[in-house]
């Protein structure tokens, strides 16, 4: 009964989830409706010849409902209004176009109501809850709300993750600058993240990494001690692909670490990587390490892999300068006595280290 | 007494008859689609007016909001909230969403009616339109109730049902969005209590007067393939793409 009593309300529902405003027009279409019925035609086309036929009118008016073009529909029966004003199913089909053009805008009421309540639901499970998915899916709906962004921030920091909370806060900060809570706000996030960073460089295992990545704030200025910090607690976790990640992402970072450029070296060795970046910081620590002939490789073969890959082309120029004057020193070595230039070479032309060194 | 007394007597009694309406006309088509909100409709529990039925579910779901957070126990909040869901948001049941949504449905029936007044076409999308926010707030109890239902911490749970007490008591009484000290006072604040005013206020202006409706023409209303409304005279007990 109650499926009988409202498929037209039903249509109506449906049509308003996908159907903009209607424009009015006299040819028998709408925006609705981009093919007019033959109905709509012919009585448009007769409407045009005698605008006084309301014959014409109102089987135009009743194609343009099957349409689903109430607003079109309105306006033709109202244009009639002023010759058939009186006229009894004119008036009739006026009333029911109203109607039709009304509820829809009712339906488009109760798809708002369904939205804002989801809407507030996710603000409710952000802010109370400190659900993170939540907050994320309020600000899809509203992006860059700087409420919104604000719980976000607090169910960050709740869930301890106080480096991605002080990013957020700074943009707030910038959004809203008189928000005397928000330097309250970024002074507690940079309070638990220090806290973090104290942990990530003194603990060791698991609690480490995890303070490392709670620590971990791109752009700042701790980010290639933590960076470095995590490389090593990986290394030492034997998670040696990771380990090499977080070297590279160093070593991208601030070049000329020593350490870190034997390590990106055994690493890269031990995982045999051969992609442009592994390429890249392979051949950026071998020249960080003064072995600019061993460099040459990796840099050319980075440089095909990826050409656009940032400072490579820098790398591989200063690469091969410096490879000519090692090469000159080789030569002039190998001519001053063989026994040492015997052990040199061994050791300068090797991929491996020597021995006698830990890398 | 001789013929002609009597003859007098009759035809007095026939004025007087009609003088107290024992003989009435039959109200009009928009007055019995009104009627279906307010006093009765033979589809729902005890025949009750979807108006009526709205205030009543409201009722429950607050009631049973308050004993979920009342409830000690994870299971105990779980079962409560299952019955504010019912309340709220039951289509077979008539919740408080449907029921409202029927009721601004039938004044729009009436607005449609050839006998609708003025009043009634203007009013009717504007109760249409201001039903939205407790719609909106029994769209959010579904979700909360949800969270309820299927969560594991009575801690969280108890954070919703929090919540879900505060948007039933909305429901009933309106709330204080705007802070001007005065529940409802704006549509988008509106619970049952200020819908109800509005459809009274809406029925006080009727030009002939509304008047409660016999439940023979509330439970006799049909509608033709061409969309015309008709009682049942015939006693058809049809289903003629209409109510019965």
């Amino acid at each position: 009964m109650q499926a009988a009593l409202h498929s037209r309300w039903s249509a109506i529902a449906a049509f308003s989830l996908v159907a903009p405003a209607a424009a009015f027009a006299h040819d028998g279409t709408c925006k609705n409706s981009t093919t007019p019925s033959e109905a709509a035609v012919a009585a448009s086309k007769a409407l045009k010849e005698d605008s006084g036929n309301l014959e014409a009118r109102l089987k135009l008016a009743d194609a343009l409902l099957a349409s689903n073009c109430f607003e079109d529909a309105v306006h033709v029966l109202e244009e009639g209004e002023a010759t058939h004003g009186r006229n009894g199913q004119l008036q009739s089909q006026l009333r029911e176009a109203r109607s039709m053009m009304r509820e829809q805008t009712y339906f488009e009421g109760l798809n708002r109501a369904e939205d804002a309540a989801k809407l507030s639901h996710n603000l409710h499970r952000c802010n109370k809850l400190a659900d993170i998915e939540a907050c994320d899916a309020a600000l899809a709906r509203q992006p860059g709300d700087p409420q919104v962004l604000l719980a976000k921030a607090d169910a960050l920091v709740r869930a301890k993750r106080p480096a991605e909370a002080l990013t957020i806060l700074r943009r707030v900060r910038e959004l809203t600058p008189n928000d005397a809570t928000v330097e309250q706000r970024i002074a507690a996030a940079e309070t638990q993240r220090r806290a973090f960073l104290d942990t990530c460089q003194n603990a060791t295992g698991e609690s480490a990494l995890q303070a490392c990545q709670s620590a971990l704030l791109p752009g700042n200025d701790d980010e290639f001690a933590i960076r470095k910090r995590t490389g090593i607690l990986l290394q030492a976790s034997n998670q040696p692909a990771a380990a090499l990640d977080s070297y590279i992402a160093a070593n991208l970072l601030q070049p000329g670490d020593r350490s870190i450029a034997l390590a990106i070296i055994t690493l890269s060795d031990n995982a045999g990587r051969r992609d442009a970046l592994t390429l890249a910081a392979r051949g950026t620590a071998l020249l960080t390490l003064g072995r600019a002939i061993e460099a040459l490789t990796p840099l050319k073969q980075a440089l095909v892999l990826s050409p656009d890959l940032p400072e490579v082309k820098t790398r591989l120029a200063q690469a091969e300068r410096l490879a000519k004057t090692e090469a000159r020193k080789l030569a002039a070595a190998a001519t001053a006595g063989p026994a040492v230039a015997g052990s040199t070479s061994t050791r300068r032309y090797s991929n491996a280290a020597p021995v006698n060194r830990s890398n | 007494m001789s013929i002609r007394t009597v003859l007098r007597a009759i035809v007095g009694l026939f004025v007087l008859a009609m003088a107290s309406g024992c003989v009435t006309r039959p109200p009009s088509i928009a007055h019995v689609h009104l009627g279906h909100a307010l006093t009765g409709v033979h589809v729902t529990p005890n025949r009750d007016g979807y108006l009526l039925l709205a205030d009543t579910r409201a009722k429950e779901a607050h009631a049973a909001a308050q004993q979920a957070a009342a409830g000690k126990t994870l299971e105990e909040m779980k079962a409560s909230v299952a019955s504010v869901l019912g309340a709220t948001s039951s289509e077979e049941n008539f919740g408080l969403k449907q029921s409202l949504v029927l009721a601004a449905n039938h004044v729009s029936f009436a607005a449609t009616s050839d006998d609708a007044s003025a009043n009634v076409q203007q009013s009717a999308p504007v109760f249409a339109r201001d039903i939205t926010r407790v719609v909106e707030r029994c769209e959010l109890i579904a979700l909360l109730g949800k969270d309820v239902v299927t969560g594991k911490s009575q801690q969280e749970a108890a954070v919703s049902v929090e919540e879900i007490v505060k948007l039933t008591q909305a429901n009933l009484e309106g709330e204080d969005s705007d802070r001007d000290g005065k529940l409802g006072s704006i549509p988008t604040e509106y619970g049952i209590k200020q819908l109800r005013n509005e459809f009274d206020i809406m029925i006080a202006r009727e030009q002939p007067p509304y008047r409660t409706v016999d439940q023979w023409y509330l439970f006799n209303l049909v509608r033709l393939p061409s969309g015309r409304w008709v009682f049942d005279k015939l006693n058809r007990g049809g289903n003629i793409d209409g109510y019965k």
